[in-house]
């Protein structure tokens, strides 16, 4: 017998005829990923647990309005997405600077922990924007149309807020880069 | 940088096969470019190194709680 895994959108089908548990496991597979970039964006922790949940929830309300079942990708952070900038809109007026994020300890991996934090510092440093536009791209892989959709922007601002944070990330990490060799470099 | 090509869409990966050869012949004859191109791939791969952290490790509500939570307000149909 061959098991074949569910597809998406048959998962996004069922749900939308009421059928909770397979919104369930839909959650389940996205569930991560968006806490993640709520995480990153906002910086603590409980605040992307409860955004995640209503992340879902809305989602979960407004099924039937997904036209394109493919689409939900990109649909599911755009909601992320407004739900995120509207909690930063209220916690941190204009102008105010980023604060730095509250993350577990790193479990190691291909860099030292200095490094790790290295990242994790120069992202929080970056605006809202910028720094969206770093995750969209880099931790979920979008392509700069799907950004634009979940940004509600063209895409040429896609690609300037994304170009810009790189040219700031890559200042930022440059010492960390060469091991420290560049450390006077400003 | 007075070079035309676009490295930033290289590193990205929004290129085409063909921009792709372009940036990749581009830097082979042009040492500044190379350089670029490897700070650009080093911040990539620096971003690269942030590992997820599970949602369960983060917060004392564990995933059935969450469910069940979300779940609790997931009766009938979703709207229209």
């Amino acid at each position: 017998m061959i098991f074949r895994e569910v597809e998406d959108r048959d998962l996004i089908a069922k749900a939308r005829r009421g059928h909770v548990e397979a919104y369930n496991v839909l959650v389940s597979r996205w569930e991560k990923r968006v806490f993640n970039y709520l995480l990153r964006l906002v910086g603590q922790r409980e605040d992307a647990l409860d955004l995640s949940q209503d992340v879902f929830l809305k989602a979960y309300q407004n099924l039937k309005k997904l036209d394109d079942p493919a689409k939900f990708p990109g649909w599911l952070f755009r909601i992320a997405h407004n739900e995120a900038f509207s909690l930063l809109r209220k916690n941190r007026p204009e102008g105010e600077m980023t604060v730095e994020p509250k993350f577990a300890e790193s479990s190691g991996g291909l860099f030292p922990i200095e490094s790790t934090l290295a990242v994790r510092s120069a992202l929080a440093r970056l605006s809202d924007d910028h720094r969206e536009a770093v995750l969209l791209k880099f931790d979920q892989g979008f392509k700069f149309e799907e950004m634009a959709e979940i940004l509600s922007c063209p895409v040429s601002t896609v690609k300037s807020r994304l170009y810009t944070a790189l040219d700031l990330l890559k200042r930022t990490l440059a010492p960390v880069n060469t091991g420290g060799r560049n450390e006077l470099r400003s | 940088m007075s070079c035309e090509v676009d490295l930033k869409a290289y590193v990205v990966g929004e290129v085409t096969r063909n921009e792709r050869g372009v940036v990749e012949d581009h830097v082979r004859g042009c040492q500044s470019c190379r350089e670029e191109l490897d700070r650009l791939n080093l911040t990539r791969s620096m971003l690269a190194s942030l590992e997820d952290e599970e949602i369960r490790a983060a917060s004392p509500l564990c995933r059935t709680a969450y469910l069940s939570r979300a779940g609790g307000r997931l009766c009938g149909a979703p709207g229209r």
